[in-house]
């Protein structure tokens, strides 16, 4: 009997999940922190219908309309994180040097409780990549952290850019050079794959084309063979996906930059590029985005010679940064992450608090929408209860679409929706810090790949 | 943000002077003026002067005499705190994690407690003033993998020799069995684990029944030579261990092993820490009921379980506090070692307190390793590691002003900060 | 030299065997009666001692006082339950498990993994049933064993496994079997590991570009057909072409997609390029059940449920021919004497993974109860668990009606074979299951099963279990006898119990000497142990024996012969 209650409890709570994707909530007398247009003290924000109505004192809403009193506390833009493989069932299909076709929003992961904790953390929106096992990796997914669904569909953010994965370096050299003997094993190779798949890209668009004209004119008018790679290269090509590359030396950023060139394509974010500080005025004059993180370095090679100050001065140099995680573990804590520039490079709350919210928004094309606290943009709002860049700053409530994710004086602390059956005893398993590790993030799933039978 | 300005412009000033190189550390004798001096165990001190002479704290306190020849730092609107130990960690024992060759904590084998840490330091790696910039002076430094990873030692973060370096404790470090996965990709089977974790715990106490006969017959050997054992490095090793001269560094996770852990350790009277303790506030009252002490981290970690809160690794050290357990933080890490007070800050956030998680980086881990009579407190007589910081040295946003360790004041440059004046505004820009 | 002995006896085991199962006797008539039965002819449609005459393979007359010819063989099946053979909506049943090869793959540079064959990528959509089946395989005999009379079998393998083919469970050669081809294209969404497609998101964008080019493909082969002049000769790639009847609509994809996101997955890409889809091997479907009763997706759901970790039974080498039902109830009644001292209390983790597990279990009553139609798949489900699983889902709501409509009218259906199979009606095949008692009661037995007329006669084994866990005394001296067909063989059988540990020899008329029986154990009344039949000692039978007073029954298994059957008395004093 007892069972068949708890059954109907999930049911109910499955039902839920599913029916609402949007909320309303006016949020009380707030420290609000609206990263584009200075901080408001005793404010409050009402959200209507998953859109933020109006900014203001006093504002008041209809009695069904949930209130959280936010006296004391401060009130941010939900955070983005603009590289996470979060959520994903797959990270990397490391079987060839270019996948472009492959995309992982094919392979979104609701249930993965690594969304709860990013929520936990303030975490709205995260910028779900491939990996970077391939010089050309697989096709990203924007996503929205709208936990508790089962449905892979209601990750996504419609409507977000198309964006893409390239890698440079060691990762790629190693998979392909070192593992299987085939180019690209330099960083001179990795130029030429991108120069192939760019080269056979243009002249598949040149095949259609011609294709497109004669067809109906030309009896004898036969389609290209239909190459969804190099549809996606035509993409590229076209300006209609943003290319997000793994890179970390300042030679290999410069050559992507060279061949983008040479191809006609100006829309890339260089993510982790370490090195980056080395090159930041290439970069700005470029008009190149770098991603970067807070403070990993020397876990490789090739991030030997990074220092933390990359942020401080790449965004001194006019590039537009963001802070990012590439990790189940840093996600939670962005907020701190973005904090260290301040010991790396005292950068303002203001700028320190943009690398985490609207300038991860422009890198992944949605800065319309969500990164900041503007009238008419997205509800999207992480509260704390001291200042987001103290190390003493708790979050307390995560709100997506107007909708609470997070709260955490209401959660559970079991917050798995999907379970297993046959679990007898949750299963103890040390998730260490990727950095640990010869590998990043970036390279989950790799090695199974290339050793499994 | 002016003030941010004038920092930088200080800043250029006081550590531009070589590009290529770190500056040289300065002996002598310095009063630090005009600071709140935070003791952590005879309390705080506002307004008042440190004496640092021959590498020791001679005086503390609000009215002190400060002899002549000693150079002075103002320290108005700043303070001095202890500097911070890390107390498990691989610092100085790899300079790139990835590239193998370079890396010297995981020595081949098993039982292998005759592998000292202190061997494999390099007082060069470049990771080491990347870390003391951040205030932490001293570290335990860790061997890994095995059943016995090696011997760990206590090193401060300044020296050219590891002799110079080692802060005056040695531990063997135990991996305590267990039946955990490693990681996503160990593919063994529930019973093969199993099977291993027994196996395992066969051979650490057969170890220890050898190393108690081991001592037995060296101490007889001391008055009759003949009866001198046959060489063994392993057991020369565990001497000291078994003789209870030094704690053992007991490596232990998950709830379940933590319990047995204890049991064995109990039963076999050993002197020991708990490390690691990630599922520590599970059995909490277990724990302070011990009475052994507990080395934890990294605080800034995910749950060991799917099905747990998501902040149980933020809340374990200040639950651990709380119960009565003896606790110190570590980061686990190698590179990344200078996040040790932001870890610290995560404790006290999430319920340690903001005192008890200083006592966590600095004179809990001093009285654990007993070096508490040189380190841990800012206290006559003690080492001067010592920080001079614009605030609370575990906010993230914190500057250290001044650094000494050891009674050396080291200066405030590492790779990462002349990487960022070389290219903050670089020269050639654009140009060519 | 003993064992020399026994092994030449169990050689010549083997030897007898073949020829005499080979050689059974042709039946005299086609015609079969079977009378004063309980007739099940549809889902909630019973005649009451009822009436059937096969002829020919078919069904030639059901109901209630039909006459019964005179050269009917009538089968002894008086008072029991006649059923429409069941049919497996998907099944590997007749396709061997690929061995696997020893190699060491393991770091191995796979140059090729960008573009490897088709057959390395586990694209082989063009494979057909009829030459991967092995009709000695020894699933085609259990299925038909618990009733399956037909099966929509589909080959093994990655991402397009191959064709799909309606079989009848009897025949010698693959053409006997094959009712229909081309029933199906059946997909997955598994990668192939180490080369391209090695993942999930290569093979969703794989079958996408297979799609597209197909579709490209048929076009041209469609206008070359018409005018082939000044144009190139289309492609002829067979993967390609595997597509054509699916792109027509006149293939559904059968489509593997066992949890809540596959059901997702294999919804977008079905959505995106429009093929009828079948869902197969679902557990997770209640989450998408309004989708699928929306969209009218027929669906498969899976026999396989999840093991409730808090029944795990132990497993003992030897019994893995055991369900997971049996090891569970073992345990539970181990479990019943100390579950009477204080109530379990479960743990939130557990509280949450026994209403999981009750979700899973319930998953066809929620269909049910939705009115969603499904059918049942034995892919990738243990045999011997298949009927336990029915019982606990009818446990868990599901109706027999429901269950029964599962396994024969919503297959036929599917696979578009309603006229000739499902139900028991005058013209149709005689496919028909009978048991001693209603099918999914927990004793009931299934007794006779018929394909296409051809009778299948199953034994009762008698299972007499002592219910007290007190051992049985074996101590004496047992004569048995092993029933191998043509050639059957006694001895006589010594055991000794010396504080619990049994020891004893074993005799054989065909082998001179006695054998030291080895690792005999004792639990309850079901004794086991070993008897080694090579000089190296190294190939051993095995027997399991029931002892119940003076009597003994059970099995020897003979490694790379079989099961037989053994009987046996004790020898009094």
């Amino acid at each position: 009997m007892k069972n068949n209650i708890l059954f109907f409890l999930c049911l109910c709570l499955t039902f839920i999940g599913t029916a609402q994707t949007t909320g309303s909530i006016l949020i009380k007398n707030g420290t609000v922190i609206t990263i584009t247009n200075g901080t408001l003290t005793e404010t409050d924000v009402l959200i209507k219908d998953g859109k933020i109505k109006s900014i203001g004192k006093d504002l008041s809403a209809g009695e069904d309309t949930k209130t959280v009193d936010a006296t004391g506390l401060f009130v941010m833009p939900g955070i983005i994180d603009a590289h996470s493989h979060l959520a994903l069932d797959v990270v990397n299909e490391a079987s060839s040097p270019s996948t472009a076709e492959v995309w992982v929003g094919d392979a979104l992961n609701p249930l993965d409780v690594g969304l709860y904790r990013a929520l936990a953390g303030g975490v709205t929106v995260s910028h779900a990549m491939h990996g970077s096992a391939n010089a050309i990796g697989g096709q990203c997914e924007t996503i929205k952290h709208r936990y508790g669904t089962f449905d892979p569909e209601e990750l996504r953010m419609d409507g977000a850019p198309r964006t893409i994965k390239f890698a440079l370096g060691e990762n790629p050299m190693r998979v392909h050079g070192e593992g299987r003997g085939i180019l690209p094993r330099t960083r001179m190779g990795i130029e030429q794959v991108f120069r192939a798949e760019f080269s056979k890209g243009q002249r598949y668009m040149e095949a259609w084309d011609t294709y497109n004209k004669t067809k109906g004119k030309v009896s004898t008018a036969t389609a290209p063979k239909y190459d969804r790679r190099l549809e996606t290269m035509a993409d590229i090509l076209k300006g209609d996906i943003i290319i997000h590359c793994h890179s970390y030396r300042a030679d290999e950023i410069l050559m992507l930059m060279n061949v983008l060139k040479d191809f006609g394509v100006d829309r890339i974010t260089y993510q982790h590029v370490n090195e980056g500080f080395k090159v930041a005025p290439e970069l700005a004059e470029f008009g190149a985005s770098a991603s970067v993180f807070a403070d990993w370095w020397a876990y490789k090679f090739e991030v030997y010679y990074s220092t933390a100050y990359n942020a401080a001065i790449l965004t001194k140099n006019g590039v537009i940064t963001s802070i990012n995680s590439d990790s189940r573990e840093l996600i939670r804590h962005l907020y701190h992450e973005a904090a260290k520039t301040q010991r790396y490079g005292g950068l303002s709350d203001e700028e320190a608090l943009s690398l985490i919210t609207i300038n991860p928004a422009k890198q992944l094309g949605i800065d319309k929408r969500v990164g900041s606290i503007e009238e008419g943009k997205e509800g999207d709002i992480a509260i704390f209860n001291a200042h987001p860049l103290s190390i003493y700053a708790i979050p307390q409530m995560t709100i997506v679409d107007g909708l609470v994710y997070f709260d955490i004086n209401e959660d559970a602390d079991d917050m798995r929706v999907d379970i297993n059956p046959e679990e007898t005893e949750p299963m103890f398993m040390m998730e260490s810090n990727s950095h640990d590790h010869a590998n990043d993030a970036c390279m989950e799933g790799v090695s199974e790949q290339l050793h499994k039978h | 943000m002016k003030y941010n300005i004038l920092y930088i412009l200080l800043f250029c000033c006081f550590s531009y002077q070589g590009i290529a190189q770190t500056a040289k550390a300065n002996s002598g004798s310095f009063a630090l003026n005009n600071a709140t001096i935070v003791t952590v165990t005879k309390g705080t001190i506002k307004n008042g002067s440190l004496l640092i002479e021959n590498g020791k704290i001679t005086a503390v306190g609000k009215d002190i005499s400060i002899p002549d020849g000693v150079t002075t730092i103002d320290c108005s609107g700043k303070s001095i705190y202890p500097g911070m130990i890390d107390s498990g960690t691989q610092l100085g024992m790899a300079e790139v994690n990835a590239v193998s060759l370079t890396v010297d904590h995981n020595e081949v084998g098993d039982i292998k407690p005759h592998m000292q840490a202190l061997t494999a330091i390099n007082p060069n790696n470049v990771a080491i003033p990347v870390t003391r910039v951040n205030g932490v002076t001293t570290v335990l430094s860790v061997p890994t993998g095995g059943l016995i990873p090696g011997t760990a030692a206590l090193i401060n973060l300044v020296g050219y020799t590891p002799d110079q370096m080692y802060a005056g404790f040695k531990g063997v470090a135990i991996n305590f069995p267990s039946a955990n996965k490693r990681g996503r990709w160990d593919r063994r089977s529930e019973e093969d684990r199993k099977k291993e974790e027994e196996k395992k715990l066969k051979s650490l106490n057969d170890i220890w029944e050898q190393a108690n006969l081991y001592a037995k017959i060296d101490s007889a050997s001391q008055s009759n030579k003949s009866l001198r054992p046959e060489y063994n490095p392993q057991m020369e090793a565990m001497l000291p261990v078994v003789q209870g001269k030094t704690p053992v560094l007991v490596e232990v996770n998950q709830e379940k092993n933590i319990l047995s852990a204890i049991k064995w350790i109990q039963k076999n009277k050993i002197n020991a820490v708990l490390t690691g303790v990630a599922e520590g506030w599970r059995v909490a009252k277990e724990i302070a009921a011990s009475k052994i002490p507990v080395i934890t981290g990294p605080i800034l970690s995910l749950p060991t379980r799917a099905s747990d809160r998501y902040d149980t690794r933020y809340t374990n050290a200040g639950i651990l506090h709380k119960a009565g357990v003896k606790v110190a933080i570590r980061t686990d890490d190698s590179e990344n070692v200078r996040n040790l007070p932001f870890n610290a800050g995560f404790a006290a956030a999430y319920g340690m307190g903001k005192e008890a998680a200083l006592k966590a980086v600095t004179i809990n881990p001093a009285e654990i390793f007993g070096v508490a009579d040189q380190l841990g407190s800012l206290e006559v007589g003690k080492s001067a590691n010592l920080i001079v910081t614009d605030g609370d040295p575990f906010e993230t946003k914190t500057q250290i002003s001044h650094l000494f360790i050891n009674g050396w004041q080291v200066a405030i440059d590492s790779r990462h900060i002349q990487l960022y004046h070389e290219f903050l505004d670089r020269s050639p820009g654009l140009r060519k | 030299m003993k064992k020399h002995y026994l092994l030449t006896l169990f050689f010549l085991l083997v030897m007898c065997i073949r020829p005499f199962a080979q050689e059974a006797l042709s039946p005299i008539t086609k015609t079969i009666a079977i009378k004063d039965v309980h007739i099940v002819q549809k889902p909630g449609q019973i005649i009451e001692l009822g009436t059937l005459i096969i002829n020919n393979g078919l069904i030639q007359a059901v109901g209630k006082g039909t006459p019964i010819p005179a050269n009917a063989k009538i089968l002894e099946a008086d008072s029991m339950y006649v059923y429409a053979g069941f049919i497996d909506g998907i099944s590997h049943a007749g396709i061997s498990q690929a061995e696997k090869k020893e190699e060491n793959t393991r770091g191995r540079r796979e140059k090729d993994a960008a573009n490897p064959s088709y057959e390395k990528a586990g694209i082989q959509p063009q494979l057909q049933v009829r030459d991967l089946l092995n009709p000695k395989d020894k699933s085609i005999v259990d299925m038909r064993k618990l009733g399956y009379t037909a099966a929509h079998v589909v080959p093994r393998g990655k991402m397009l496994p191959g064709g799909g083919s309606l079989l009848l469970l009897n025949g010698t050669t693959p053409d006997d079997f094959i009712y229909s081809d081309n029933t199906a294209m059946y997909a997955q969404l598994q990668g192939a590991g180490n080369v391209y497609p090695a993942t999930l998101i290569a093979v969703m964008s794989k079958f996408r570009e297979l799609y597209a080019q197909a579709a490209q493909a048929k076009t041209n082969e469609k206008n070359y057909r018409l005018n082939p002049v000044g144009k190139s000769r289309p492609s002829q790639d067979r993967v390609l072409q595997a597509f054509y009847p699916v792109i027509d609509k006149s293939q559904s994809v059968f489509f593997k997609a066992p949890g809540v996101k596959d059901i997702h997955r294999v919804f977008t890409l079905q959505k995106e390029l429009g093929f009828p889809l079948v869902l197969v091997d679902v557990k997770q479907g209640w989450h998408l059940a309004d989708k699928i009763k929306s969209t009218r997706t027929p669906v498969l759901l899976s026999l396989d449920l999840p093991k409730d970790p808090s029944k795990k039974g132990k497993s003992k080498k030897g019994k893995e021919e055991k369900s997971d039902e049996e090891k569970e109830e073992n345990t539970a009644k181990k479990e019943k004497s100390t579950a009477k001292k204080k109530e379990k209390v479960l743990t939130p983790f557990q509280k949450k993974q026994q209403a999981a597990l009750k979700q899973y279990n319930a998953q066809a009553a929620f269909f049910q109860d939705k009115n969603i139609p499904f059918g049942f798949t034995s892919i990738n489900t243990k045999t011997a668990n298949i009927r336990p699983n029915l019982r606990k889902m009818i446990t868990n709501g599901l109706t027999q009606e429901t269950a029964l409509a599962a396994l024969t009218t919503i297959p036929a259906k599917q696979l578009g074979v309603s006229k000739m199979m499902g139900t028991l009606e005058k013209g149709k095949l005689a496919n028909l299951v009978i048991s001693d008692k209603p099918y999914f009661e927990e004793k009931s037995n299934v007794r006779f099963v018929i394909i296409e007329g051809k009778v299948f006669e199953y034994e009762v084994k008698k299972k007499k279990k002592s219910d007290s866990s007190e051992p049985a005394n074996v101590v004496g001296t047992w004569n048995y006898e092993i029933s191998i067909p043509g050639t059957p063989s006694s001895g006589v059988l010594i055991l000794k119990n010396k504080d619990g540990n049994i020891t004893g020899s074993i005799t054989n008329d065909m082998a001179e000497g006695a054998e030291d029986i080895q690792d005999a154990e004792l639990d309850g009344n079901e004794l086991t142990f070993l008897v080694p039949i090579d000089d190296s000692g190294a190939a051993k039978a095995s027997l399991t024996l029931t002892i119940d007073k003076d009597s003994i029954e059970g099995s020897v298994t003979i490694p790379e012969m079989g099961s037989f059957d053994v009987e046996g008395e004790r020898v009094p004093e």
